[in-house]
This record gives structure tokens, sequence and C-alpha cells, in this order.
């Protein structure tokens, strides 16, 4: 039990705190920082499982992008919303946290005692930007086209989505 | 030297999955519920790279690459469309959206 173990299962503690912070909060505002929070920590336990390249795109792509979105969108539309956005603590949904958890519980109850070989710590591969860069170019060329190709049609949907009406044609 | 066994990071994977599924069931505000969405993209994601980094492949790093692009794509689409149900109906309280109601 050394310093870097006990700052990974730190991490885990903070992103669970912010996540459940983020599910509870009334101001969309601060449930959207606390899901950067979350994003964040995240970003942390994959450098421990060392996925350099995919901790730095968590942080540019997820944290920087998506998450500025939402705060945007959310500011956008925040001064009519705060007013109506209030959790009520009836029967019905203190039910429904507790099937929530319950929920929660039978999936750790599954995976807990579950066991993978050998106990040996893995090394993990200090070259995994490499790696991952070459399989992009080599075994996942397809869908990595796919993607770009994606993202046109996600960028021409959202355009042409939030277009104001044109008036009509004659 | 880390020591966290794989258990504990599925774990954590796992109950930021149920934390995720718990607040897109109740809460009542679009936005939130599509907070959640994500959040659940990003337990899977945690999930992913451990199972990649315990079997020594890198194919769990490619599939979250691919996740992240297509959660990038579907939160562009998803936040023009909250922004059109608030254009129209001039409120994103999912209590008072009712128009698809039998």
């Amino acid at each position: 039990m050394n310093v870097p173990t006990l700052l990974g299962y730190g991490v885990g503690i903070v992103c669970i705190i912010a996540a459940l912070s983020m599910i509870l909060q009334k101001n969309p505002i601060y449930s959207g920082i606390s899901l950067i929070v979350v994003m964040l920590c995240l970003s942390v336990e994959y450098l421990m499982l060392g996925a350099e390249f995919l901790a730095a795109m968590q942080v540019i792509v997820y944290a920087g992008t998506i998450m500025v979105m939402f705060v945007f969108v959310t500011v956008l539309l925040h001064l009519k919303v705060v007013k109506t956005a209030k959790m009520s603590w009836g029967r019905g949904r203190v039910i429904g946290m507790g099937l929530a958890a319950l929920f929660g519980i039978v999936l750790l109850a599954a995976v807990m005692p579950a066991k993978l070989g050998s106990d040996a710590p893995v090394i993990p591969d200090p070259d995994s930007t490499r790696t991952v860069g070459r399989l992009l170019f080599s075994d996942y060329v397809l869908p990595f086209e796919l993607v770009s190709v994606l993202l046109i049609v996600a960028i021409i949907g959202a355009v042409v989505l939030t277009r104001k009406k044109m008036e009509a044609p004659r | 030297m880390l020591q966290i066994p794989l258990n504990h990071y599925v774990a954590l994977g796992l109950i930021l999955f149920a934390i995720g599924v718990a607040g897109f069931v109740f809460r009542r505000n679009l936005l939130i519920t599509f907070l959640c969405i994500e959040l659940m993209l990003n337990s899977v994601n945690l999930i992913f790279i451990t199972y990649g980094h315990f079997l020594k492949n890198t194919i769990g790093q490619m599939y979250v690459f691919f996740i992240m692009a297509v959660a990038a794509a579907e939160v562009s689409i998803g936040l023009a469309i909250i922004i059109m149900v608030y254009r129209t109906r001039g409120t994103i309280d999912m209590d008072r959206l009712t128009a698809l109601k039998g």
C-alpha cells in the first residue's frame, strides 16, 4: 500500500463524490462543473492504466470541448431553467433511488469476486501512443475514416437543426 | 508501483454507471439527463481501458477512441435538439414536455 496506490484510490473516491454531486445539484451549471471534475479524475485513472494518449484526449475532447459546449448551452438556457428545476423528494423518488442503489449493488456483486488469472502487477506498455497510432492506420483505418464522415454529418445536422425558419417559398 | 487490482477499477466504472442511470431516470431537467448519458459513456470507457490494460491488448484504447468520437458527434446533435425544444416549447422540464402523450 504505497503512495501512488493511495492517490489512485483517492482519485476514485473524488470521482464518485463528484458524480453524486452531479445528479443531486439543483443548478445545472454546478452539475456541469461536477461532470468536468469526474472527467478529469477519469483522465488520471487512464494515466494510471497506461493509456496516455486517451488521457490527453479525455481532457482535450471531453472536458475541454464537450463539457464547455454543455456549459455554454446551459448558460443560454439558464435564466428560465433554474426556476423550474426543483428536486422534489417524494416517496416515488426515494424508492427509485433505492432501486438504483440496488442495481449498482447487484452489478458490483457480480463483478467483484471475479479474478483475471494471475495477480502479478501489470507493467503498462510504455509506447502505447505509438501503438494506438499504428493500429489506427493499419487495422482500424476503416472506422477511422467512417468517424470523419460521422463528424461531417454531425456538423451538418447541428447547423440544419438550429437554423431559423426561412420564409416560405413562393 | 500501482497495486490496484482489476476488480476495483471495474467497481469504480460500475458505480459511476449506476449513478448515471439513477440521474438519467430521476432528473426532470433535460440537460442533466443528457449529462448523465455522458457519465454512463465515460464509465464504460474506463471499463474498456481497464480490461485493455490487464489483458495487455491495445484494443481497449481503440474502442475508447471511437466511443469518444461518436460521443462528441452525439453531444453536438443532442444539444442542438435541446435548443430546438427550448425554442419551440419554452421549457426543458421533462414533466411539461407531454406533446407525445397518448
